[in-house]
């Protein structure tokens, strides 16, 4: 099966993590929130799939481009 | 009829300039899902008023004094009209030596500029070509090297500052073709069609040794998304004509003059309920700022240019009560909103369009201010960000803003030149500063926050003390921001301001002092 890295778009703390290894996700279901700037960012599943594995927890620090969830399409 | 044997040849030589690359490369360029230069003009332009120039142009083979062979130029132009409105169009001919600059004959494509440039009416490049590079047969046919000068570049300059420029990609373009995409105010490329770059993957396997295939050079994911060297990617040619037509509806013809009115269909006065719930209280949190610009501009005619590059700043031209205004605004859900480099060079480029072309500007603020981290201090944040609050500093034309929520910093500052009279509203869910409270504390009270004995506490005392003073409405009680108005009356106040910046705007009319660059 396919699947496909959802990276950091941009460095920042991780705050919230929405989903956990297993989980359906639908496309544009916000899968991580990444505090940048002091704004809340939802990050979104580019595709809809099963959540092969989360790579990040909270507060971790993230650069732009980390590897944060991959989906399995 | 004395001339008839001379109006038979011209016919004739007209017909061979028809029929292109010949029937095989035609049918080639066909089957890779292009359409031909003449298809594409066609197209592009209203039915039946294309008005060829050059069409016998090219390079002729003689057999005892009499045509054998015509290989036609391969940059085809002219002027038409488009939506009503004269054009200067023209596009190079991949079927004929692929479109390379050398085969257009007699320097077609800078005539095609100074006409446009003398009548003063905006120009469409459709570009599917290489540049001299593709033509190193040059040095066999002239029997010599020759020192490199960009064709016609004087014009194209001093174009930036007089017409709107509008260039599309429309297949693999290179040198000097891809400079003529990027050399000017609105540019396009075609999805997986399109690629642009400074030289080919034969030319970059050579000179760098990496073997690398057109798309991942210069596909659209590269200058639509990082470089900014193309404004938009468009899924098809039909679409790449489209939005042609749609971003040269908001221009004028020249710098000379205002962008046309469209009869007002929204009323002025429509109010929107959903303005008072779509700013969350919670600061953190980010908002669909294209469903704020969808409620405020007249329906419909929001035009977003460059939308993947920089997505931090959203730039694009609308209309309020039938006017054309110049949109600027922040993206909370990139970087926070933040202005970084790439955010910082599309602020630059649209608010010098804008200038150039009279266009109005209003810029909806939600900005935290420059991008922070090591990342953001390499790309250059502050050369580039100074360079676009220069260019909100030059800009002549009209200026509305409205800070729907943050305004912080510099770059937050940056939200119109402060030494001009501008109009400019809040809405009650403003918040600025230099810097914001919840970094700033520690900064200030160091001293006094170390000194105590539950340090965290104190901090958290101080930081509540000064949240207490952050109602935009002690900033109001000191006229420090000029009007807090209800986010329903946004509308129809700017459809008001937009009235009246149009009566102003005549005034202002005509090249600025500084030009404008690519």
């Amino acid at each position: 099966m396919p699947s496909v890295e959802v990276r950091a778009e941009w460095p920042g703390r991780v705050a919230e993590v929405h989903v956990g290894a297993g989980d359906r996700v639908a496309a544009e279901q916000e899968l991580i929130t990444i505090e940048s700037m002091k704004m809340l960012t939802p990050v979104p599943s580019p595709a809809a799939g099963t959540v092969h594995a989360v790579a990040v927890a909270i507060d971790d620090f993230v650069d732009e481009g980390a590897v944060l969830v991959t989906i399995t399409t | 009829m004395v001339w008839e044997p001379e109006i038979g040849e011209l016919e004739r030589r007209r017909q061979l300039a028809y029929e292109m690359g010949g029937e095989d490369r035609v049918t080639r360029h066909h089957d890779n899902g292009r359409l031909t230069i003449r298809e594409r003009l066609e197209r592009l332009v209203d039915a039946g008023t294309f008005r060829e120039r050059g069409v016998l142009a090219g390079r002729a083979q003689y057999e005892d004094g009499r045509l054998a062979g015509f290989s036609p130029s391969n940059y085809v132009m002219g002027i038409a009209k488009l939506a009503g409105r004269r054009v200067v169009v023209g596009g190079d001919d991949f079927t004929v030596r692929g479109g390379a600059a050398d085969g257009a004959v007699g320097g077609k494509a800078g005539h095609a500029e100074r006409m446009a440039r003398e009548l003063r009416v905006p120009i469409v490049r459709l570009v599917d070509g290489t540049g001299g590079g593709g033509s190193v047969r040059t040095i066999e046919n002239i029997g010599r090297t020759y020192v490199p000068g960009n064709p016609s570049w004087d014009t194209m300059v001093g174009m930036m500052a007089e017409v709107p420029v509008v260039a599309a990609a429309m297949g693999s373009v290179a040198g000097i073709g891809a400079a003529r995409v990027a050399a000017s105010h609105f540019s396009l490329m075609v999805k997986g069609t399109a690629q642009l770059f400074v030289a080919g993957p034969p030319v970059v396997a050579r000179g760098i040794g990496r073997e690398i295939d057109r798309e991942e050079l210069g596909g659209s994911h590269i200058h639509a998304r990082k470089s900014g060297a193309v404004d938009n990617a468009v899924e098809s040619e039909a679409e790449a004509f489209a939005q042609i037509r749609r971003f040269l509806s908001y221009m004028p013809q020249n710098a000379w003059h205002v962008p046309p009115a469209c009869p007002a269909d929204d009323p002025a006065d429509r109010r929107e309920e959903a303005l008072l719930s779509l700013i969350p209280r919670d600061r953190r949190r980010p908002y669909d700022v294209r469903a704020l610009l969808d409620l405020v501009l007249d329906r419909g005619s929001f035009f977003e240019i460059g939308r993947s590059f920089g997505p931090s700043q959203v730039t694009g031209v609308a209309r309020l009560g039938g006017r054309v205004v110049g949109v600027l605004a922040n993206d909370p859900t990139k970087i926070g909103g933040s202005l970084d480099g790439p955010a910082s060079d599309k602020l630059e480029k649209h608010v010098d369009l804008c200038d150039t072309f009279n266009l109005p500007i209003v810029n909806f603020v939600d900005q935290p201010g420059f991008m922070l981290g090591a990342a953001a201090e390499e790309q250059g944040t502050i050369k580039r960000g100074v360079r676009a609050l220069a260019a909100v500093y030059q800009a002549r034309v009209p200026w509305a803003t409205v800070i729907v929520r943050r305004a912080y910093g510099v770059a937050g500052a940056g939200h119109q030149n402060h030494a001009r009279w501008n109009y400019r509203v809040a809405w009650p869910s403003g918040d600025w500063g230099s810097l914001p409270i919840e970094g700033g504390v520690l900064a200030a009270y160091r001293r006094e926050i170390e000194a105590s004995p539950d340090p965290a506490r104190r901090q958290a005392e101080i930081e509540e003390q000064l949240s207490a003073l952050r109602s935009p409405f002690r900033t109001a009680e000191s006229f420090n921001i000029e009007e807090i108005i209800d986010p329903r009356d946004t509308r129809p106040l700017l459809c008001e301001w937009t009235e009246a910046a149009y009566e102003m705007l005549p005034t202002i009319a005509g090249p600025k002092q500084r030009g404008m660059r690519p």
